[in-house]
């Protein structure tokens, strides 16, 4: 592990790095924000020389394919703490995880499209992305929305084997289909993260089970996904109807307005499904709450001892005062 | 059928995946049975599981020495991590093991390894390297501790080995894998749930049950072994080199030297 702060001068190309801070463990490495002479970036460590070199050859022969990803700049070796790494464009926002924990879905449908839009590109190469979960899309939100990828360690040429997923977005783990490198490996990859993101189920409890079960609970849990859309795209991919991003694309647009918003009887809802222990509380939560269309966090009704002794304290502070002027004043007998 | 010949004619990546538990107490010692193992170009991996807890002292000593003499890795995990665990063992070593035959090659030619290459032209071997992984045959042996304390794993243990053969499946070279359970329900030390075939069968592995007893790994890495020399076909990767110890711990630039 690289400390903040740490400072080293590359061995090939002798540039002269900065450690800024962690930005995260990725699968098979870690993900350093460091200060470069080109600026802030982005660098990648790995033990392993082979995976830096592997990742750093997507990165620059995708071409047109990989807009969607990190722009590379540097590949170089480091100190034993960092022997093999490359260096990125750091890409500032928030994931697309993060905005379904928040339960803003109009923000999850317009990001929908635009990953559809990056799909379309990175498929025309002849490559799929792979570990397409929720954390791995990367959403700003400005004048207008956009995302980027990150994580190019599982993009696979078409035909070829998967070899970095993640369970719960993998239609293999839910017996829906081969854990092969496709255009359509990438659509329920896609469908599954929002699908799984609001479910209780965790990877641990579904491992035990068959994947013939863990579908059938997939099935019972993802028809109350807030998105109406969402549940009858995954269909479609089931069926074998769509297989293509583009054709999934059409298939979305098809689909009337109504369908692609919140469900009015989900509207409030969004948090209480990751939250809620049975499903039978969960078909009884939140129905009757909060007639707008949309989800916001809400302020948790119960107060903890923290709120409580803060309250108290102030309490006993006003009334101190009250009574402090009160006989200067000498509306009290003193 | 002509795709066959040629993957044959590339050669064979040869793995055992041990699972286990615990220490051996039946049979030979597991080290030795895995050090010869290797000298035929078999790779033994052991992956140990805890469900909860920890790995004793002693068993995890164990498996490390199996994996050190079987030329392997070896990996520790909570339960629910063995089925990723599994897939990026068989991934990393069969890695490992080609990088080593392109190292040797590069030695002969040009008196250099892979991470002697600058940064840029290691993505171009990264990327034969990767091909070669797809494209070789690889045969699997996987065997599973079924010893008495395994009973409450089992269910876990079965799907994260189905969930292995669905990776296995995908891939474009020709796969053979084997299942092996030791101690056998029926009293044998080892038992022989699938031999050598494209993929799992889920019904073969549905007799897969913890049995009374203890843990014979020697025996069950002796048996795994015999079913390579009857599978026999096709080279072995790295067969024409004769391997040393010194293969084994990769070259690292300490950031002292000056490039």
């Amino acid at each position: 592990m690289l400390a903040q702060g740490a400072r080293f001068t590359t061995k090939w190309s002798h540039t002269p790095i900065v450690v800024e801070g962690s930005l995260g463990e990725g699968a098979n490495g870690t993900v350093y924000l460091v200060r470069t002479p080109l600026g802030q970036a982005a660098m990648k460590v790995c033990n392993a020389s082979a995976d830096v070199a592997m990742e750093w050859a997507l990165l620059t022969s995708l071409g047109q394919g990989a807009n969607a990803f990190p722009k590379p700049m540097l590949i170089d070796d480091g100190p034993p703490e960092a022997p093999f790494f490359y260096i990125m464009e750091r890409i500032p926002g928030q994931s697309l995880g993060k905005v379904l924990a928040q339960g803003d879905f109009a923000l999850v449908s317009k990001v929908f499209e635009k990953v559809l839009d990056a799909l379309v590109d990175l498929h025309q190469t002849g490559y799929a992305f792979c570990d397409l979960k929720p954390e791995n899309v990367i959403v700003t939100t400005g004048r207008d929305v956009s995302i980027r990828f990150v994580d190019v360690g599982g993009i696979t040429r078409f035909g070829r084997a998967v070899r970095q997923y993640t369970p719960l977005c993998d239609r293999a783990f839910f017996g829906m289909g081969s854990r092969k490198a496709e255009p359509s490996y990438d659509l329920f990859a896609l469908l599954l993260g929002l699908l799984t993101s609001a479910t209780k189920e965790k990877t641990d409890d579904l491992s035990k089970l068959d994947p013939a079960r863990r579908l059938r609970l997939l099935e019972q849990t993802m028809q109350r996904f807030p998105v109406e859309a969402v549940p009858a795209l995954l269909k479609s991919l089931q069926s074998g109807k769509v297989t293509t991003a583009l054709e999934l694309k059409k298939r979305w647009s098809d689909l009337p307005d109504a369908k692609k918003q919140i469900q009015p009887q989900h509207a409030g809802k969004a948090r209480t499904l990751r939250r809620t222990q049975t499903a039978s509380q969960q078909t009884g939560a939140g129905v009757n709450r909060s007639p707008k269309g949309r989800a916001r966090p809400q302020r948790r009704s119960r107060m903890d001892w923290t709120e409580r002794l803060m309250w108290l304290s102030l309490g006993s502070a006003g009334i101190a005062s009250a009574a402090a002027w009160a006989v200067l004043m000498g509306w009290l007998p003193s | 059928m002509e795709e066959t010949q040629t993957n044959t004619n590339k050669g064979t990546v040869r793995q055992i995946l041990l699972v286990t538990d615990g220490c051996s107490n039946i049979g030979g010692d597991p080290v030795e049975v895995a050090r010869q193992a290797r000298k035929k170009n078999i790779i033994v991996n052991v992956i140990g599981i805890v469900d909860g807890g920890e790995l004793g002292r002693p068993g995890k000593q164990e498996i490390l020495s199996i994996s050190d003499a079987g030329g392997g890795m070896c990996r520790v995990v909570q339960l629910n991590e063995l089925s990723a665990t599994a897939q990026m063992v068989t991934h990393q070593t069969m890695q490992m093991t080609l990088q080593q035959v392109v190292n040797q090659e590069l030695m002969q030619a040009m008196g250099k390894t892979t991470e002697d290459l600058a940064p840029a032209e290691r993505a171009r071997v990264a990327q034969v390297v990767n091909k070669l992984e797809e494209e070789l045959r690889l045969e699997l042996v996987v065997a599973v501790d079924t010893s008495a304390s395994m009973k409450d794993k089992m269910q876990m243990v079965r799907e994260a080995v189905r969930d292995l053969s669905l990776s296995l499946e995908a891939r474009e070279g020709e796969t053979a894998v084997a299942v092996l359970a030791f101690p056998g329900s029926n009293g044998e030390e080892v038992k022989v749930i699938q031999s050598f075939a494209p993929s799992i069968d889920f019904d073969a592995l549905e007799g897969m049950l913890a049995a009374r007893g203890g843990t014979p790994t020697g025996p069950a890495i002796e048996e795994a072994v015999k079913l390579f020399a009857s599978a026999q076909n096709g080279r072995a990767v790295g067969e024409l080199t004769e391997w040393t110890d010194e293969d084994l711990p990769a070259r690292r630039w300490d950031g002292t030297s000056n490039a």
